[in-house]
């Protein structure tokens, strides 16, 4: 799955540090979930879209080819 | 790391440490006990007492794994199942190996066995996602 958390995290000057505290989850969670090597669940993507004020799907796109084909 | 999980992790690592410490004392006082002449039960009731801090260390470590996020609890989940399935498989050659002649492997040396394997694992389970 890509993400968009890096960016987002940016544009609102957070450290990864912060986020982690904001979000109660390791600093070493929110980087491998930046870097795409950890996707995670439900509850705490829905956590990080409320933090975001976004949508979960303008933060969390699946991979193109997991989508399915028409 | 927020001041709560740190303090989750300092709280582990004092409980977990004494544990230890009250195991070994155990074990250093109560195996010469154990070993002296003493009616079999009282020799067995003497060999279980270094189980307590045992099970108190398993209840800290359970509390702890409770306390981390869902990546940290994933990585510990990962590493169990991994030293659990390294354990019953060395410990299943090594008895096939005793029927060809090796010496008989001590039951107590499947928990440090155990433990050893889970630390390689978590340790190997944070690189992957650092």
């Amino acid at each position: 799955m890509n993400n968009r958390l890096r960016v987002l995290r940016a544009e609102r000057s957070l450290s990864q540090a912060e986020l982690a505290d904001a979000l109660g989850v390791s600093r070493q969670t929110v980087n491998a979930i930046e870097t795409g090597k950890y996707d995670p669940s439900l509850p705490l993507a829905f956590k990080i879209a409320q933090l975001f004020e976004r949508a979960i799907e303008s933060i969390f796109q699946p991979e193109q080819e997991s989508l399915p084909h028409e | 790391m927020s001041t709560a999980r740190l303090a989750a992790a300092r709280r582990y690592r004092i409980r977990f440490l004494s544990a230890m410490v009250a195991y070994a004392v155990t074990i250093l006082l109560l195996v010469p006990m154990a070993k002296g002449d003493l009616p079999l039960w009282s020799k067995m009731l003497l060999m279980l007492v270094p189980v307590v801090p045992v099970l108190v260390a398993v209840s800290e470590i359970l509390r702890y794994v409770r306390s981390l996020d869902e990546l940290e609890q994933r990585v510990q989940f990962e590493a169990v199942c991994v030293a659990g399935v390294l354990t019953c498989l060395a410990t299943f050659a090594w008895g096939l190996l005793e029927i060809a002649g090796l010496p008989k492997m001590p039951v107590v040396l499947v928990l440090p066995l155990f433990c050893a394997l889970y630390g390689g694992a978590t340790a190997i389970g944070c690189r992957r996602f650092r």
